[in-house]
């Protein structure tokens, strides 16, 4: 079987690692320059990649390595924060789904980079808790504690503990469905 | 300490109480897999959504210079 050209599979995951970029920095044009060095690091050095192993994981360690290195030199990352996860939300919300994701974001915003990373690695982009580790060069309990705590502030910021708090439907359509099983019964 | 000197009500209320601890225990932990769920379930909406971002004509960009590169390389070697 001819195997897939390492370059070709780099760029199929451009878009996860720009997302991931997007998470840290919280920046679109610090994200930006951040992609580029990663891209061309990772373009550059395609010959150390072992193919078969996780090249998501192996771009995203670039990645973080440049972010966090960056940011030891500039220490700035709270004034460069552009509120990325706050986009679009000059828009009035029209239900509450909306509502809650734009309560979620900006909490999600107020996490410190290093739980925002162990989350966004672990919760959404499918790294196990040892792959996790790995691309954050820490021991794997330091990953499940930081996605503990970052779960825990979480909770607090959008009081998750009050049952209500987790409904994603909104009033309109709550009504027609208990109005729905009104008649059906 | 012998159980069989301990009176039943006592015996009772212990079993109650164990009980009322399980059902509070096992309701706690199903609440704080709702909320993982409900967290990691934001986090997946959120990281799609930055993964539809359109993709930055800078970074586009150098993708063709470096594939034009590769190709002006692989040229030169044959």
């Amino acid at each position: 079987m001819k195997q897939q050209n390492p370059r070709d599979e780099l760029v199929e995951h451009l878009p996860a690692l720009r997302a991931f970029a997007l998470s840290l920095t919280r920046n679109r044009a610090m994200a930006d320059d951040m992609m580029q060095d990663t891209l061309l690091k990772a373009w550059s050095n395609i010959d150390k990649f072992t193919p078969g192993t996780n090249m998501r994981a192996w771009l995203f360690t670039i990645l973080r390595n440049n972010f966090y290195s960056n940011h030891r030199k500039h220490r700035r990352e709270v004034a460069d924060v552009d509120s990325i996860f706050a986009d679009g939300m000059s828009v009035k919300p029209e239900h509450d789904g909306r509502l809650q994701m734009r309560d979620f974001k900006t909490a999600f915003d107020q996490l410190p980079a290093e739980q925002r990373e162990a989350l966004m690695l672990v919760g959404a982009s499918g790294f196990s808790y040892d792959e996790a580790a790995e691309t954050c060069g820490v021991a794997t309990g330091t990953i499940k504690s930081r996605v503990n705590r970052a779960r825990a502030r979480l909770t607090e910021l959008l009081n998750l503990e009050d049952d209500g708090s987790m409904e994603l439907t909104d009033e309109v359509t709550m009504s027609v469905i208990t109005n729905s099983k009104g008649f059906s019964s | 300490m012998n159980w069989k000197l301990v009176p039943d009500w006592y015996k009772k209320r212990c079993g109650a109480a164990l009980g009322h601890y399980e059902k509070m225990t096992s309701n706690n932990n199903h609440k704080q897999d709702r909320i993982a769920h409900y967290i990691d379930e934001n986090l997946s909406k959120v990281f799609s959504e930055l993964e539809n971002d359109e993709m930055p004509d800078q970074i586009l960009d150098l993708l063709s210079v470096l594939r034009a590169q590769d190709e002006e390389r692989k040229a030169k070697k044959e």
